[in-house]
């Protein structure tokens, strides 16, 4: 009986005999990491899997890192410093005294890869898609600093179709904002337009009704909008302020040329899902070119021949591997698949560092921690409840215990940098918070109504609050219920002000303080606070319209005071990017943006 | 028996009709829309997005519209989130990665489940059936978010050729796999052991024991089929799911497969490809339903004559 | 074996019950008795551990003392927050059984009487009875899920405000209760689907033997055959399925609370400890260990004592040997 039992195991046996073999046939395999070595190949994580290639659709943190290797606009960052910039497809460029104007001039011997010539009106169209209205571009506010950009986007007519009335003399100014959906339901039952003479409003009129019977033309061509390519080597860009700081700006994706021969080819200019953008058919003009694309395993890139400065690239080629989970991307490092991490989560961060010391990384980042309120709901309208909230968070204890040093606290809320000296505003002192809290109507916490904290289902975050909520309970002795949303619900919670408080972050698109002030505008659109006030609004006015770049800090400096006696915010700590690298890669520098120079990056073959 | 085929065939059609109506219905009711990203949209450039996809139209409007794009061009809609890419682009590039692991993981699965189950119902109650029992539990008891990195780093930080994570490379297809087929390993083992201890115990093995049938003969030719029905019956569904990717598993191992996109489409809203990952699924549920009714029918004397 | 079969042979001269028959065999089970010990012990301490015992507060963070190796004073060491591991597995373990037990009393209830009802009806009613089950299984679980939750959410917070004021209970304690009833309703509403399938093909099985025939023919109602006479047939696979159903119950709870839908932090399941464990195993391993301990034997007791029953209750096993 047993003799005919032992049958049944027999395929067992054999399987794991033949994996054993086959185990030991295989042991001389090299790792992923040596392999790529020796071709020059750079193994990058990439956190997420991108959502397009084409700059003017691209919109998360994943896609501008590949855009950055694959593209290359007017100018080109620097790969140590965040603050320098240096030419790119323009090879010199001027500014008016009153840095409205900016003329750059581009090499003219810049090609794309498909060996096209690379010129201004590439950047024109780009410039012209990203922001025509009926394209959606995601990141088209980005361009709403040159003249006539925004109105443009919003498909504002009156505003261009007025100014280019001619022999009309007087000022237009009133009626440029006019309300565009409202004037269109008036053009067959004209009413006579306040403020002017029976004849101007009838041209006024007749002009818009021109415009509709014609259908509607494209607006870009409008001597209103600062936009010009003035021929093939010339761009002039007009703004709306002065902008000394212009250069940085434009180093971000959105400013990046776009293949006009290939898009209209393609599609035309407004298709969305145009196939331009894929493997086989990318055009690009940056250093590294497209060369495959698997969703969730990797994309790899391969160096441009055609690249102005293609000799001074080592690498052979870049593969980007999407890994979302921390955990993952931690431990395929330590098994040699991967170069440089992405991130190494605060739970693993002891392990790594006494892992391999060598290899741990932390750099500053330029991303701000911090929990939004909803200043317009009870018990988080009264300023003194706010203040209480804040002054009970311990960041030290915050940043050493629990993010286990991948930040900094924060005394403030826009991190240091740039040349902008961040107010020391934020301090820890129950004491204080006990008394604002008895102050505001809860002596001991009582009576305080049930409130809520909303996050993300992200593990960081969940453990953040609750110390943060323990924390609470044990100075102020309040509870602070905690609900963790998925991703999309958290996100439209937050934008249409279904919380009370609400985990936050917020990384700066280009290096000055003012990508973080200009949240808190009224206008803004991330704002989500329900907080404004107008005193922060001429402040934030005045920095955008001063030259001189130490007396614009200060104003910026004196709004983030303002900002935060009032607390809409409760900034935590400044971030810290934790990755690893391995030694043989060269000139990974810290960033503050994040925005590495991948050409410049090299393999230094390892002693053996 | 054809007959019955294809009278299945045109329920399954029926069902994956109203899964798909269900589903439609369902996700829109999710708060919030596909175009949220990081930032907020201003509303203009929102309704510019959505009207670019049609998806400003009545539901109905929308609804007959994607049927008819179904059923005229076969085509099942863009991706809302990686503009520019088809749902069956992306379903084309995931599902061969998909079934190749969830072959592999059931030939484990059924290599280890359904002999020891067998061999646990025969020598039941004594420490053969206690240990292979204990063994396949421990499969049941662990999840599979513990089970990945604990195989990935004893296996794969340790064997040079096993990978912790990745899938650059053939083998990079063995610890998932072994993963997943040592999940399913177990309940195979449970449910074997259960439905050979059903048919062992009837008369007609007693019978054929009391005949002198040796053990070998016994168990292969006599409990076998009888014994096999609820094992089978989970291995239909069980196939199907594991074809359509596991979240968890490709999440620790970083394979470019299925059930990422199910739960990642889900969360994104991106309306067009959970529908399609959606009729997918349910094409495949279908299938290896009919597929192991026609198996329990050919084998089972019993559910022939009931029909 | 043999010592059981003896035991056999002088109850059935007895004559006793078939509940007390089955009790007996199942008494006589080592491996059985084992797991009944183990799990009323488990779950003893579970509920009444954190009432008898002088324990800290489960919630109570000591930042001072983050991730502590088992001591004196924290005998299962303590987590990344500084609570101790003990306090919150006992309590974790109270949520996980909450769970398990209540969501698969109700995948049962309606599982088993929808397959025995189809199985038996046959014909039309069995084919769309059987479709509207496809159709369920292949509607993606988390989509589901989502959807429960976020319109539930609503409700849930104006009955927890309710209560709160009502009975002047503590948010804390009625929140993480109310946070659990969207998990029960979502698995309740599809863990059925199936234990319907597998009790649909025994029943289908079973209803053409001679027994069901003969009780047909004595005019017997189609309710009584089918209650008394094919469930207890089933009962076998019903407590093997239950029992395998309850680990999958435990463990989905502890995959949505990764979509941010399960119980509520500050408070855990052994689920969500687990996870939790998982992730920091390089780092502090007995984080991962102890919960995921308790929880396997949990899981090993029930399917043991299921193992056990099963064979108990099976009305032929009584004749065999």
């Amino acid at each position: 009986m047993r003799r005919n039992a032992n049958k049944l195991f027999s395929p067992i046996i054999l399987g794991i005999l033949s994996l054993f073999c086959f185990v030991f046939n295989s042991c001389d395999r090299q790792s992923s990491v040596e392999k790529a070595d020796k071709e020059d190949i750079l193994l990058v994580g990439n956190n997420s899997e991108i959502q397009s290639l084409d700059p003017h659709i691209a919109s998360s943190v994943a896609d501008f890192k590949v855009i950055h290797s694959l593209f290359e606009g007017l100018l080109r960052g620097d790969n140590e410093r965040d603050d320098l910039y240096h030419p790119g497809v323009a090879s010199r460029w001027e500014m008016s005294d009153d840095a409205r104007e900016w003329t750059f001039y581009l090499n003219s011997n810049i090609k794309w890869s498909d060996g096209k010539n690379l010129t201004a009106y590439d950047f024109e169209y780009a410039y012209h898609r990203l922001l025509h209205p009926q394209f959606g571009g995601r990141y088209a506010d980005m361009l709403y600093v040159i003249k006539g950009a925004e109105q443009y986007n919003k498909n504002n007519r009156p505003y261009f179709l007025l100014s280019d009335i001619p022999n009309v003399s007087f000022d237009w100014a009133t009626l440029r904002d006019l309300d565009w959906d409202k004037i269109e339901k008036h053009l067959d039952d004209p009413y006579k337009i306040e403020g002017l003479s029976d004849k101007e409003s009838d041209l006024i009129w007749a002009t818009l009704r021109a415009d509709r019977d014609q259908g509607y033309p494209d607006l870009w061509g409008s001597s209103s909008i600062g936009v010009k390519a003035v021929d093939a080597h010339t761009l002039k860009l007009t703004l709306n302020d002065p902008m000394p700081q212009l250069p940085l700006l434009i180093l971000h994706c959105t400013w990046f040329p776009v293949p006009k021969h290939v898009i209209e080819d393609q599609g035309g200019m407004l298709s969305r899902a145009g196939k331009w953008s894929k493997p086989g058919s990318l055009v690009s003009n940056g250093p590294f070119v497209l060369k495959e694309h698997q969703f969730n395993n990797y994309l790899e890139v391969r160096k441009n021949p055609l690249y102005r400065l293609a000799d001074e690239i080592s690498l052979n080629g870049v593969r980007f591997l999407p890994i979302v989970n921390g955990f993952t991307e931690t431990r395929m490092f330590f098994d040699n698949k991967l170069h440089i991490t992405n991130n190494v989560p605060p739970e693993m961060i002891g392990y790594a560092k006494s892992k391999s010391p060598l290899e741990f990384c932390e750099d500053d980042y330029y991303v701000s921690i911090f929990y939004r309120i909803n200043t317009q709901k009870a018990p988080l309208n009264d300023e003194k409840v706010r203040k209480a909230l804040s002054l009970a968070i311990d960041r030290d204890s915050l940043v050493k215990d629990v993010v286990r040093g991948a930040g900094t606290a924060s005394f403030g809320f826009t991190p240091c940098g740039a040349g902008y000296e961040t107010p020391h505003q934020i301090t820890f002192n129950p004491q204080l918070a006990r008394q604002l809290l008895a102050e505001a109507g809860y002596p001991e916490g009582k009576g305080f109504p049930a409130i809520e904290l909303l996050t993300t289902s992200r593990e960081v975050q969940k453990t953040m609050a609750e110390a943060i909520q323990g924390m609470w309970k044990k100075h102020l002795n309040i509870h602070i219920d905690i609900r963790s949303c998925e991703w999309t619900a958290y996100k439209q919670a937050q934008n249409s002000m279904n919380y009370d408080l609400c985990s936050s972050s917020w990384s700066g698109d280009y290096f000055d303080p003012l990508t973080f002030l200009d949240l808190w505008t009224k206008i803004s659109g991330n704002n989500n606070t329900g907080w404004s006030h107008p005193d922060y609004e001429a402040l934030i006015a005045r920095a955008k319209s001063t030259v001189k770049l130490e007396d614009r800090m200060k104003v910026l400096a004196e709004a983030e005071s303002l900002m935060l006696s009032q607390m809409p915010v409760l900034p935590l700590y400044w971030s810290k990017r934790v990755y690893l690298k391995k030694p043989q890669v060269r000139h990974w520098n810290p960033l503050l943006l994040d925005n590495h120079l991948i050409e410049k990056v090299s393999l230094q073959e390892q002693s053996k | 028996m054809l007959k019955t085929i294809m009278n299945r065939l045109g329920q399954g059609v029926l069902v994956l009709f109203v899964l798909e109506t269900i589903t439609f219905v369902l996700i829109r009711l999710l708060p919030g829309h596909p175009f949220m990203g990081e930032k907020k949209l201003p509303d203009h450039i929102l309704h510019q997005l959505q009207s670019n996809y049609g998806l400003n139209e009545s539901f109905w409007v929308q609804y007959a519209h994607y049927w008819q794009n179904i059923l005229t061009k076969g085509d099942f809609g863009p991706s809302l989130i990686r503009e520019g890419v088809s749902v069956s682009e992306i379903i084309s590039q995931a599902f061969p990665v998909s079934l190749l692991l969830g072959v592999f993981s059931m030939i484990i699965a059924v290599m280890i489940g359904i002999p020891s189950g067998i061999v646990a119902a025969f020598y039941k109650n004594r420490w053969i059936d206690w240990s292979v029992m204990f063994i396949a539990l421990v499969g049941i008891c662990v999840p599979a978010f513990v089970l990945a990195p604990v195989l990935g780093i004893a296996l794969g930080m340790n064997i040079p050729f096993l990978s912790v994570a990745g899938w650059d490379d053939w083998y990079c297809v063995i610890l998932p796999g072994l993963t997943l087929g040592i999940l399913n390993a177990a309940y195979l083992a449970r449910l074997t052991r259960s439905g050979m201890l059903d048919v062992l115990n009837q008369d007609f093995i007693r019978t054929a024991k009391a005949k002198g049938v040796s053990s070998y003969r016994l168990i292969v030719r006599h409990a076998l089929r009888g014994g096999l029905t609820p094992a089978l019956s989970f291995l239909g569904p069980a196939f199907a799911a594991v074809i359509t990717g596991s979240f968890v598993v490709e999440t620790c191992f970083q394979v470019p497969g299925m059930g990422m996109h199910f739960v990642n489409a889900t969360t994104d809203r991106d309306y067009f490809l959970i529908q399609g990952l959606v009729l997918f699924y349910g094409l495949m549920i279908v299938v290896a339903n009919l597929f192991v009714d026609v198996l329990l029918y050919m084998i089972n004397p019993q559910l022939r004559k009931a029909s | 074996m043999a010592k059981s079969s003896s035991m056999n042979t002088s109850d059935i001269v007895k004559g006793s019950s078939l509940t007390k028959d089955a009790f007996r065999r199942l008494r006589n089970n080592k491996m059985s008795l084992a797991s009944t010990i183990i799990l009323l012990a488990i779950i003893l301490i579970c509920f009444l551990g954190p009432l008898l015992l002088p324990l800290a507060h489960p919630n109570h963070q000591d930042l001072t003392n983050i991730a502590a190796s088992p001591s004196f004073a924290h005998p299962f060491g303590t987590d990344q927050l500084g609570r101790d591991l003990f306090v919150r597995v006992l309590y974790g373990g109270r949520i996980s059984l909450l769970v398990g037990a209540v969501a698969t009393c109700v995948s049962l209830i309606i599982g088993v009487t929808y397959g025995l009802i189809s199985g038996y009806v046959g014909g039309k009613a069995d084919a769309v009875l059987m479709r509207i089950v496809d159709v369920l299984f292949a509607l993606p679980f988390i989509v589901l899920v989502i959807v429960f939750s976020l319109s539930i959410e609503e409700p849930s917070r104006v009955a927890t405000q309710w209560i709160v004021e009502t009975f002047g209970l503590p948010l804390e304690t009625v929140s993480p209760i109310m946070s659990l009833i969207p998990l029960f309703i979502a698995i309740g509403a599809l863990g059925w689907l199936t234990l319907a399938r597998i009790v649909r093909t025994q029943t289908i099985e079973l209803k053409n033997q001679e027994f069901v025939e003969a009780a047909r023919s004595l005019g017997l109602g189609w309710a009584t055959i089918l209650f008394k006479h094919i469930a207890p047939n089933l009962l076998g696979v019903v407590i093997v399925y239950t029992t395998l159903a309850v680990p999958g119950i435990m463990l989905l709870e502890a995959v949505l609370s990764f979509l941010g839908l399960g119980v509520r932090a500050p408070n855990s399941s052994w689920g969500t400890l687990i996870k939790e464990g998982a992730d920091r195993m390089e780092v502090s391993p007995e984080l991962l260990l102890f919960p995921a301990l308790l929880f396997s034997l949990t899981l090993l007791s029930l399917n043991f004592l299921g193992d056990g029953l099963r064979d108990a209750l099976d009305p032929k096993s009584s004749k065999k040997q």
